[in-house]
């Protein structure tokens, strides 16, 4: 009788032990890939917190005469760990006037001074998203009609309800916006939304006309292009702030930025934004070590106890050994013939557990999604402002935790419980492999 | 008066073999009785109704003229009988005094040494005795409980001839000269002559019960 | 022979069983201490990176329930302004990490030998400042110290001053420097000593911050002092319509900012209808999320770890026990009671349990100091304490008995004389 049939009959006949080894492995390789998949999903979380920190640089092309021309932009975006989000921006001046051309009429009363030139002329400001502008996020400004602009060409500005009022402009109507230096660049845009200031200035009577906020206006970043720059058709913008995925990748993305040829990088300001990650960054690493910490622990003490309830088993089974032995059969073969029946339960439990670890990360996956909901709903409740709590979330477009048991990780288990096996075998079989069969026989009872 | 009072007994097996039927017999104090029977005639199954393991199909078992269902089958194995097996049944993380301590309060070592263990012997590892002093280290166990009724199942299956015939002596010994009523379950004729009583067990059924006074 | 006993000898006898029992035991049970200590070491960690989030709130005058009155300079609000009392109070609070707020002066400023400091502006933009390290330039990290130290709120006259500000007019870590308010108005000079030096890594050329009064000042002209010497440099003049508008207050743990909010709220002596209170925790907002999801990770990770190490113990033991049928059978054959049976079985688990268990806080004790030494700064959080001790040792206590218990039904509901059979 060859050594796998003793094996499948010791397995099958003994089903008791065997149940017992199997449901052993079933238990380890369970924790094992359970403990991987969580592994995983904390990394996918640790992904997001860092993309929620939100690092991101921004390259200053004020002083350029080009500008950050939209070829660059586009290859920028292009590349590699940038989430996406980005804001382009342009800041000019220009002098408002009437769709005949007369002047329009700012508020004079509150400046410091009126330059010269600047007697119609207010601040300019274009950006990717008018909400997302600092004057809205930080300065208090806020929307009470029309809408926000959204598109880089629709022509389109919001302005000031004084400055409204002072005109008799509403919404629908159009003005011309004439550039200050090169007066031949005048372009017609139309009101899409008036907003009003909740803060006070505060440099009310140290600001120049131009830059007090009822003469500011907001627009779109191509009619600003047209203003700076004179191009029509192409998208060009002093300033660009760029996302990234991974704050640590930061240096190395600006890095490459600057390998884009076709820029005077010289003459442009490249600044790092990452002062919350960089806060940040040594929690973040101890909380992801002790993730780390956790599966090691557990790897470490799967072996022990593996090891150790393998020699229990052959333990049990030394009086089957002295009969083997007696009957000349070597001890190779005995040892090949016990590996073997581990590796069939082994087998077995490996095949099973992908079951039970999927099952049992697919519950904790849901006990996430569902805490998620009722943490908004919390946030909501407490702060009493539903839109800002939604909007972060939407907005980061952070990637979904997914708990799920993948190949990689299967066959690391696969791998490694073999390789544990084979060793925890052969680790509890020495003892006994190395008496004589007289002892062994000896020792039976 | 017997001690132990076999009356009526019927076993069915899995409720289709009758494995015995209608035995009647009854067992006295200082005697050694012997069940003989060629193999799955039902010896064994006699003798753990005997010892209260089991329960008969009808009939009863009375000790002391009392039905042992009535006054409990555990209470009987506990306080009435004991036994004594083939494969002796130490327990092997006991001494051998520790092994007979397990049911007495009585001082083991005498026992040890009547049956013929020396003081070495008696502390020593139990698995390191032969068959014979194993055997005897059972039969001191059992000795030394206050069971009146010894039940040995093959007590000498194990052993060759001449331990055979010492434990056998013991056993004898235990009926005569220490008064229990000893029963034992046996296929060899040899162990047989040397009982009281010989009960001959054949296809299941209780054909001869037969008695043969000796001296 | 009593169970106890028995209990002793098969353990001291089967010494090699009971070694291993002991070794599976020891290593579960230092499996189980170091993941509740690695849980709440997670708890501290978050707790730690909740605490970098900078969650704030921050106390300003409500404008809107103030009156307005007219003055030279157009209308301006007569509500009144945060006193020293107040911001102090609030920053008691339990669970307020630190505060600051600013009281905006624009002095000259001029070094020890009389002469007016070389600088861009008009005059310096400063903010007296209770602890600068709170200030938002500070903060965002567009300004950041780089030699000497912060503003704190025991310092009287102490004054932060821009590197370009140093190099331009030589000055360093304790030189002094007088400032004046209104030179011509003879307000009074304050004496103030450089404490630290900052260097601005952010970029002033960039437009977006062109919407307040700072905005006109070179950042070189920015400087910071003690809130006592700005309130001396404003003695004599406008002491009525300017003070301190707004004090912010950052938190220890980002979760803990509403009840932090509520807490100060509650103070009576502040009359908070003239004062709003803001919270801002957006950083913490955006981070919430996946925190709270790490933090669900690896607790249900030690969770998934304290199951299995159950359902171990107990398959150990069940095995355990069943390798023990024969002597079950024996011990019931000659007389003994089950219960007195299992309660041995019960006793030796627990001999060996009273070992391992106190063996196993030392040896996970010894598990957290190597991976103190592999990690340094997160494994630091990894304690175990004598909680974690009890915990386990109570738990695993009963879970032992009861493993034992549960091992041992098979066995007993054998009848007697199937035991018997199964020796044979």
């Amino acid at each position: 009788m060859n050594l796998c049939k003793r094996a499948c009959l010791y397995s099958i006949r003994k089903k008791g032990k065997t149940l017992t080894l199997l449901a052993f492995l079933l238990v380890m390789a369970t924790l094992m890939l359970t403990c991987l998949s969580i592994r995983s999903a904390t990394e996918t979380a640790n992904t997001n917190i860092k993309k929620a920190l939100l690092g991101y640089f921004t390259i200053n092309a004020k002083h350029l005469d080009t500008g950050i021309p939209e070829a660059v932009t586009k290859q920028i975006l292009s590349m590699d760990g940038l989430s996406g989000g980005y804001t382009l921006r342009s800041y000019t001046y220009a002098t408002y006037l009437d769709t005949q051309g007369n002047p329009l009429e700012i508020n004079t009363e509150d400046a410091a001074q009126i330059p010269d030139g600047y007697e119609n002329a207010g601040r300019l400001v274009a950006n990717t998203k008018s909400e997302n502008d600092s004057y809205f996020t930080e300065g208090g400004f806020t929307l009470t009609e029309g809408s926000h602009i959204v598109t880089e060409t629709g022509k389109q500005v919001l302005i000031h309800e004084k400055f409204a009022k002072r005109n008799g402009l509403s919404i629908g109507d159009t003005l011309l916006l004439r550039g200050i230096e090169d007066q031949t660049h005048t372009i017609p845009v139309t009101v899409a939304g008036i907003f009003i200031n909740t803060k006070e200035q505060d440099s009310i009577g140290l600001a120049p006309s131009c830059d007090l906020y009822d003469n500011i206006m907001f627009t779109d970043l191509a009619t600003a292009s047209f203003l700076l720059y004179g191009t029509e058709g192409e998208t060009r913008v002093q300033y660009g702030d760029f996302y990234v995925n991974d704050p640590d990748d930061l240096e190395q993305i600006m890095a490459e930025v600057q390998g884009i040829d076709s820029m005077d990088w010289a003459n442009c300001t490249l600044t790092r934004y990452d002062n919350d990650y960089q806060n940040a960054k040594e929690s973040l690493a101890g909380l992801q070590n002790i993730v780390f910490i956790a599966i090691a622990v557990v790897s470490l003490i799967c072996f022990l106890v593996l090891a150790l309830f393998l020699t229990l088993r052959l333990r049990g089974r030394i009086h089957e050994t002295g009969v083997y032995l007696a009957m000349g059969i070597s001890k190779g073969s005995v040892l090949m013939q016990y590996l073997l029946e581990v590796v069939i339960a082994a087998v077995l439990a490996l095949l099973l557990s992908f079951g039970a670890s999927s099952a049992i990360s697919h519950q904790i996956g849901s006990s996430l999604l569902s805490q998620v909901t009722s943490e908004a709903y919390e946030t909501v409740s407490l702060t009493g402002d539903a839109e800002s709590a939604e909007k972060s979330s939407e907005d980061l477009g952070l990637s979904e935790i997914e708990v799920a048991v993948s190949a990689k990780d299967y066959a690391l288990v696969w791998a490694f419980g073999m390789v544990l096996c084979a060793a925890s075998t052969a680790l509890a079989a020495y003892p006994i492999m190395k008496m004589k069969p007289r002892n062994i026989l000896s020792q039976m009872s | 008066m017997s001690i132990l009072e076999v009356k009526g007994v019927q076993y069915t097996y899995d409720n289709k073999k009758k494995v015995l039927k209608n035995i009647s017999a009854q067992m006295e104090q200082g005697k050694m009785y012997a069940i003989l029977g060629p193999s799955g005639c039902g010896k064994t199954t006699l003798l753990s109704l005997l010892g209260g393991l089991d329960s008969p199909t009808s009939g009863q078992i009375l000790y002391q003229g009392e039905d042992i269902e009535k006054t409990g089958l555990a209470n009987h194995r506990r306080s009435h009988v004991a036994f004594i097996f083939q494969s002796y049944n130490l327990i092997d993380y006991l001494t051998p005094m520790e092994n007979v301590a397990l049911t007495s309060k009585l001082p083991p070592l005498p026992i040890l040494e009547k049956l013929g263990l020396t003081k070495e012997e008696a502390k020593r590892n139990v698995l390191k005795l032969s068959g014979g002093q194993q055997q005897r280290v059972a039969i001191a166990r059992a000795l030394a409980s206050d069971a009146q009724v010894i039940l040995a199942d093959e007590p000498t299956g194990n052993l060759d001839e001449e331990t055979a015939a010492e434990i056998t002596a013991i056993l004898k010994d235990s009926a005569h000269k220490s008064g229990k009523c000893v029963v034992i379950v046996t296929h060899s004729n040899e162990l047989a002559k040397e009982a009281d009583v010989i009960l001959r067990l054949r296809k299941g059924e209780l054909q001869i019960l037969e008695r043969i006074e000796q001296r | 022979m009593n169970l106890g006993l028995r209990a002793v000898l098969h353990t001291a006898r089967k010494w090699k069983k009971t070694l291993l029992v002991f070794c599976l035991l020891l290593a579960i049970t230092t499996l189980v201490l170091s993941g509740l200590a690695i849980a709440d070491a997670q708890e501290e960690q978050a707790e730690e990176l909740r605490g970098t989030t900078g969650a704030s709130f921050t106390v300003e005058r409500n404008l809107s329930t103030g009156g307005w009155s007219n003055g030279s300079g157009g209308s301006y609000s007569i509500q009144e302004f945060l006193t020293e009392d107040m911001i102090q109070r609030i920053a008691t609070v339990d669970g307020v990490e630190g505060y600051d707020a600013s009281l905006i002066t624009l002095p000259h400023i001029f070094n020890d030998k009389g002469k007016e400091l070389t600088h861009e502006n008009y005059s310096f933009y400063n903010y007296g400042s209770y602890n600068s390290q709170y200030h938002e330039l500070f903060l965002s990290g567009r300004f950041e110290v780089a030699e000497g130290s912060h503003i704190t709120d025991d310092m009287a006259n102490g004054v932060m001053i821009s590197r370009e500000l140093a190099d331009w007019n030589d000055l360093k870590v304790g030189d002094t420097l007088t400032g004046i308010y209104y030179p011509q108005n003879n307000t009074p000079a304050v004496d103030m000593e450089i404490v630290g030096i900052f260097d601005v890594a952010a970029d002033k050329d960039d437009q977006v911050n062109m919407y307040d009064d700072s905005s006109y000042y070179d950042y070189s002209s920015f400087v910071f002092c003690s809130m006592e010497a700005a309130e001396g440099l404003l003695k004599g003049w406008g002491e009525k319509g300017e003070g301190i508008s707004e004090a912010y207050y950052y938190v220890t743990d980002a979760a803990q900012l509403d009840n932090v909010i509520k807490k100060a709220q509650s103070i009576s002596s502040i009359n908070w209808n003239n004062f709003k209170l803001t919270a801002n925790d957006q950083v913490y907002q955006n981070i919430s999320n996946s925190l709270s999801d790490t933090g669900t990770l690896i607790t249900t990770l030690i969770v998934v770890i304290t199951a299995v190490s159950m359902a171990l113990i107990v398959l150990i033991l069940f095995m355990s026990v069943r390798s023990r049928n024969r002597e079950t059978g024996i011990l019931l054959a000659v007389g003994i009671a089950k219960p007195a049976v299992i309660l041995q079985y019960v006793l030796e688990t627990l001999l060996v349990a009273v070992v391992a268990f106190p063996l196993a806080y030392l040896s996970s004790k010894q598990v957290a100091g190597i991976l103190g030494t592999l990690f340094d700064k997160a494994a630091e959080n990894v304690i175990v304490t004598p909680e974690h001790f009890l915990l386990v040792a109570g738990g695993g206590g009963i879970l032992l008995v009861a493993a034992a218990l549960i091992s041992c039904i098979p066995a007993m509901r054998l009848k007697p004389k199937e035991i018997l059979s199964q020796m044979e």
